[in-house]
């Protein structure tokens, strides 16, 4: 509610994160946490290590319970929903640390999603259409525990879209992606987002690839909004530079 | 199309599916041919037939390991045999009845103990049914310890027979299009890793409270039948912790998650129980207790997992050299 909006989520919000709040055993890893992802936006969400990025997807994709403040999909509240209602709805995660299923081909992996998934017809294509979109065409047929990093990072996003999601959470999907594959998840995210209506959130660890491809970044410090807005407004913001200590942005 | 692809790699009908007819037609006859006392190890060797595979249609589709086992077995054997005591109905009737029971108890307990994972789901099974064992040598309306004993004008050793393996081949029928189901591919997700199922939208706790009423329906089942055959059924032999135990070291030694396997495991290891059963009382279970030793140690998988992972590996071994 808080905070400055940029005119794109204010239109027409898909995801509105209001005053998260979660502690764990002594510490608190967000702190009233805020904001607002707009139709077919893609919001970056960076932070140092530990800033809370991971526990807010937690958060929004139901494996983890707000300890208060709520997650309100398309007018619908749906905080502390199980994981598979909210996957249902339509919002779809991917793991930072990938978690396919080891002993299963590619192609049966991002086929069971798309079985279960939200429901709908798959509105980006077949499984194989997809291993195909994301690069593992060719390691279809591979079982996943068989992928390198970058592999299991590519899975991670073809199980997510063949879930038909509205919503996708991307988390650290292009650390252990070389820095073309990074460029690559760039654009790739970009044209999923115009051509199946898709909202992202974004998470990097690392600014400088997100600043190319997202419309606003919201900036994470010690479970606290530190700063929102364009990319190039954000990257000169005195508190940001100081959270990543000088040197990591640029 | 493709899912004919993915979930059965090639479909061989010859392969598929003779063997299991041919097997089901050999045991059919069998009565006719055999003596007695092979008929009535036939008879046996189908009830650990049926309990290892409903076993397995749980443990092995969930990786879920069921210390508690013995509950169903012993609840569908009760079912069975009160129902038919205070009602006037057929066996087959009085059976599924006792299958319901047990697996209506299975649903009953899965909301709480479904939600464990592990070691604490093992062990709250395992307590679970060493409950049941006490609540029945205590309660009046079980009969407390004395249990009861089936009427002479039951007595039919070739019906009880064909009883036995119709409940087995239902029950292999059953994991077998369980596994080529929708609630097969679920559960098969959830085994490999529930908190990714989950997040692909799998209801992992109503898919595994399923396959969990399943097994316990058939394990009451085969509990009914069998006892129908032993005519008595008192809490220690209908709670007997080592029907749980070897239900689950037929099924390892075989093979968890497989079809053929815990079939195989449960051969295996009653053929043993039945010549040292002979000789010496409780010696299979020493003879037991090193085969599964061996097993965990060189093949984890069981007897088939290891034949299915080694024709995988020749598969990819294939798919690389063409590509
Ligand atoms: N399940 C958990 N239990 C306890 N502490 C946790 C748990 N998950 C995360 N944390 C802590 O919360 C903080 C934020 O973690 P995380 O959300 O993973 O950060 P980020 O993804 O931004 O690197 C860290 O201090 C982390 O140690
Ligand atoms: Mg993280």
């Amino acid at each position: 509610m808080t905070g400055v909006v940029a005119d794109n989520a204010q239109r027409d919000t898909v995801l509105d994160v209001s005053l998260v709040r979660k502690n764990f055993a002594g510490l608190v890893a967000l702190d009233g946490v805020s904001l607002q992802l707009g139709r077919k936006e893609i919001l970056g969400l960076i932070g140092p290590n530990g800033a809370g990025k991971s526990t807010l997807f937690n958060i929004i994709a139901g494996t983890l319970k707000p300890t208060s403040g709520t997650v309100t999909f398309r007018g619908r509240n749906i905080t502390g929903l199980p994981p598979n209602r909210v996957c249902r709805l339509g919002i779809a995660r991917t793991y930072q640390i990938p978690k396919p299923f080891l002993d299963m081909t590619v192609l049966e992996n991002v086929y069971i999603a798309e079985s279960f998934g939200s429901g709908r017809d798959s509105k980006v294509g077949t499984p194989a259409e997809i291993c195909d979109l994301v690069g593992l065409k060719d390691k279809m047929h591979l079982e996943a525990g068989m992928l390198n990093v970058s592999g299991k990072k590519r899975l991670e996003v073809a199980r997510a879209l063949a879930t038909s999601p509205d919503v996708l959470l991307l988390d650290e999907i292009a650390a252990g992606m070389s820095p073309t594959e990074g460029e690559w998840a760039v654009r790739f995210m970009e044209k999923m987002s115009q051509s199946y209506d898709l909202s992202i959130i974004w998470v990097e660890h690392v600014m400088r690839l997100l600043m190319k491809g997202v419309h606003r970044v919201v900036v994470l410090d010690h479970g606290v909004k530190i700063a929102e807005g364009r990319p190039e407004e954000v990257v000169n913001d005195e508190k940001v530079q100081q959270a990543y200590l000088g040197g990591k942005l640029s | 199309m493709l899912k004919g692809y993915l979930l059965v790699h090639k479909k061989n009908f010859v392969r598929d599916v003779v063997p299991w007819v041919g097997a089901l037609v050999v045991l059919a006859f069998a009565p006719y041919f055999v003596s007695a006392s092979l008929r009535s190890f036939l008879l046996f060797l189908l009830m650990w037939i049926a309990l290892s595979q409903s076993f397995n249609i749980f443990t092995g589709l969930t990786g879920y390991v069921n210390f508690g086992f013995v509950a169903f077995y012993g609840l569908g054997g009760y079912g069975m045999t009160m129902t038919l005591l205070s009602l006037n109905i057929p066996i087959y009737a009085a059976m599924v009845i006792g299958g319901v029971i047990s697996s209506l108890f299975a649903f009953a307990i899965s909301w709480p103990t479904l939600r464990l994972r592990g070691a604490y789901f093992a062990i709250a099974m395992l307590s679970l049914a060493q409950a049941l064992f006490v609540i029945f040598d205590n309660w009046n309306f079980v009969n407390s310890a004395t249990g009861y004993t089936i009427p002479v004008k039951y007595y039919d050793p070739v019906l009880q027979y064909y009883y036995m393996l119709a409940v087995a081949a239902v029950t292999v029928l059953c994991l077998y299009v369980i596994m080529n189901s929708r609630l097969g591919l679920a559960l098969k997700a959830i085994k490999q890793n529930e908190e990714t199922a989950v997040s692909i939208g799998i209801n992992a706790t109503f898919y595994k409270a399923v396959a969990f009423g399943i097994s316990a329906f058939f394990a009451g089942l085969a509990g009914g039948a069998a006892t129908w055959t032993i005519t008595i059924i008192d809490p220690p032999s209908a709670f007997d912790t080592t029907i749980t135990l070897t239900a689950i070291s037929m099924s390892m030694l075989g093979g968890l998650g497989t079809i053929a396997g815990p079939i195989i495991g449960a051969v295996i290891l009653y053929s043993i129980e039945h010549y040292f059963g002979l000789t010496l009382p409780y010696l299979h279970l020493i003879v037991f207790g090193i085969i599964i030793i061996v097993v965990v140690l060189l093949i984890p998988q069981g007897i088939m997992g290891e034949i299915i992972s080694r024709m995988k590996k020749s598969r990819r071994q294939e798919v690389g050299e063409e590509g």
